[in-house]
C-alpha cells in the first residue's frame, strides 16, 4: 500500500510541477483554470489516502 | 466557480490545524488506551479528512449537490465495510473448520 501511494505521489508531483510552470507563464485565468482545479483535487485525494494510511501503518499497535 | 475561494489566511489556519492533529495522533499512539487506541487514531483521521475535503477540496461554499454526491459515495463505502465486518465478526460461528 505504501508503494502504490508512492506511485500516486510521483504522478502528483509531476502534475503539480507542470501546472506550476504553466501558471507562472500566465496560462490560467479566472475563466479557465479547470486543469489547475482538477490537479488540486487529485493532490488532495492523495493527501486523504495518507491521512488514513499513516495511523493504520505506523501508529496502531505501537504502545 | 471562483466564488468558493477562501482568503489565504483560512488555508494556513487549516494547515496548522492538520499539523496539530498529526502531533495529537502521534502522542495518542504512545498512550495505552487498550482497544480505544484504534478508535482514537481513526477518529482523528476522520476529523483531518473532513478539514481537507471541506477547505482544500473547496466543498465548503460550493453547490449543495457536491456534498450530496460525496455523502452517497461514503454511504456506499460504509455498506462495503459493514459487510466486511459482518463476515470478519461471525467467522467460526458455524463450527466448521476453515469457515
Amino acid at each position: 500500500m505504501t508503494g502504490l501511494h508512492a506511485l500516486h505521489m510521483v504522478i502528483g508531483i509531476i502534475l503539480v510541477a507542470y501546472v506550476a510552470r504553466r501558471a507562472w507563464s500566465g496560462a490560467y485565468t479566472p475563466e479557465n483554470h479547470n486543469f489547475l482545479e482538477g490537479t488540486g483535487l487529485y493532490w488532495h485525494f492523495v493527501d486523504l489516502v495518507w491521512i488514513f494510511l499513516f495511523p493504520l501503518l505506523y501508529l496502531i499497535g505501537r504502545h | 466557480m471562483p466564488a468558493h475561494v477562501q482568503p489565504l489566511r483560512v488555508y494556513f489556519s487549516v494547515f496548522l490545524a492538520l499539523m496539530a492533529f498529526t502531533a495529537l495522533t502521534v502522542f495518542a499512539a504512545f498512550v495505552n488506551l487498550g482497544p480505544a487506541n484504534t478508535f482514537v487514531a481513526l477518529a482523528i483521521a476522520v476529523a483531518k479528512a473532513t478539514l481537507v475535503i471541506l477547505y482544500f477540496m473547496h466543498v465548503k461554499g460550493n453547490t449543495k449537490l457536491v456534498p450530496v454526491v460525496i455523502l452517497s459515495g461514503l454511504f456506499f463505502l460504509f455498506i462495503l465495510f459493514l459487510l466486511l465486518a459482518a463476515d470478519y465478526g461471525t467467522r467460526g460461528w458455524l463450527g466448521v473448520p476453515g469457515r
